[in-house]
């Protein structure tokens, strides 16, 4: 039970480390692709993920002597709660597998890469992988996954935010204003 | 207890993965992630009946509560900060949250397929995908050809090889 409100804790300290910094520098760099700005991002988040482990111990021994002064470690819903601490661990590793195999499965990157070592002088332009890639339907199939996932729906030939579509474009909104991401996509 | 749940949490992984790579090579499976989120399901059962219906007693040895106990917060942390992380990439980089949010800002009047086009640019996004490899090396540019370095050769054949492995299209 330490263990698991010491990491927490940590968890938040980044978090709010993270937010406060990018929201707090005036100078965000410019950044000429994508990747250097997950670049950018993924250090800063690293830096504050090391920076938070060095209070683990201070943190733990806190918790650890809360939990032993307090009626936590004795409350009937300890197993219910450990219970659920194994579903998340277990849900927390699929995440994991999923965002690989989807990796796998849809990451234009490695599509350009394995069509580049494919073709037949192992090199391409710009319009053969715009071919192999083909935009035009990226859009449609892109569309068609939203108003599958009941984001948006299609009225005539216009596309709709639904209620849950709304919900998420509003966080995912808040989530780039916040850590100054640009538009994105 | 906390070592009973973190080794049954990984035993349940472990089945997950095992029953993942059996369905989808036995079976035709037609919707992919439709299956795995059902089997998900199946084994968060399974994780659960697995975790009322295992003993204390054998969770309690000195050396596998030594491990779980220097683990279990090393691989939460892990999966806290990959979870922030990989949110962090999807909310940026993804292309369907990014129609989304153009069109929950158009309001009600909506966006046709024309529009959104010309909010969004998929043939930028692609360049910007191309600049991000040749930054990262593994790709290179020689007059208009783009060409894989070695670097690259290597990503491409082993994603390659996971393709096929995981019955996935592109491979060939």
């Amino acid at each position: 039970m330490a263990q698991i409100l010491t990491v927490i804790s940590l968890f938040i300290f980044v978090i709010v480390g993270h937010w406060t910094y990018v929201s707090m520098k005036k100078n965000i760099p410019f950044f000429e692709s994508d990747g250097q700005k997950l670049l950018y991002h993924t250090k800063l988040i690293a830096f504050f993920a090391v920076l938070a482990g060095f209070f683990y111990f201070f943190l733990y021994s806190f918790f650890a002597k809360w939990c032993r002064d307090g009626m936590i470690d004795n409350d009937w819903w300890l197993d219910g709660f450990y219970a659920g601490y194994s579903l998340v661990l277990f849900y927390g590793c699929f995440f994991i597998y999923l965002s690989i195999y989807y990796m796998i499965d849809r990451s234009v990157s490695s599509k350009m890469m394995i069509e580049i070592d494919k073709s037949a002088n192992k090199k391409m332009t710009y319009n053969d992988l715009i071919a192999v890639y083909d935009v035009e339907k990226k859009y449609q199939e892109a569309l068609d996954d939203l108003v599958y996932g009941g984001l948006i729906k299609k009225t005539d030939d216009k596309y709709y935010c639904t209620y849950k579509g709304a919900i998420i474009a509003r966080l995912a909104s808040l989530f780039k204003k916040g850590l100054k991401l640009g538009r994105g996509g | 207890m906390i070592y009973k749940a973190f080794i049954v949490s990984l035993l349940s992984f472990f089945c997950f993965c095992i029953f993942h790579i059996i369905i989808f090579h036995k079976l035709n499976i037609k919707h992919k992630f439709r299956t795995i989120f059902s089997l998900v399901a199946l084994i968060t059962v399974f994780d659960l009946l697995l975790y009322f219906s295992l003993t204390d007693i054998f969770f309690s040895q000195y050396a596998l509560s030594k491990f779980v106990f220097f683990s279990n917060p090393i691989l939460l942390y892990l999966l806290c900060l990959y979870f922030y992380h990989h949110f962090m990439i999807i909310i940026d980089r993804s292309v369907s949250i990014r129609m989304a949010v153009d069109i929950f800002f158009s309001g009600n009047r909506g966006l046709t397929i024309e529009e959104i086009k010309q909010e969004y640019d998929l043939y930028e996004k692609l360049r910007d995908e191309l600049r991000d490899m040749t930054f990262i090396g593994r790709i290179k540019k020689e007059g208009e050809f783009y060409q894989n370095t070695d670097k690259g050769l290597q990503h491409a054949r082993v994603f390659k090889f996971l393709k096929r492995f995981l019955h996935l299209k592109g491979a060939d």
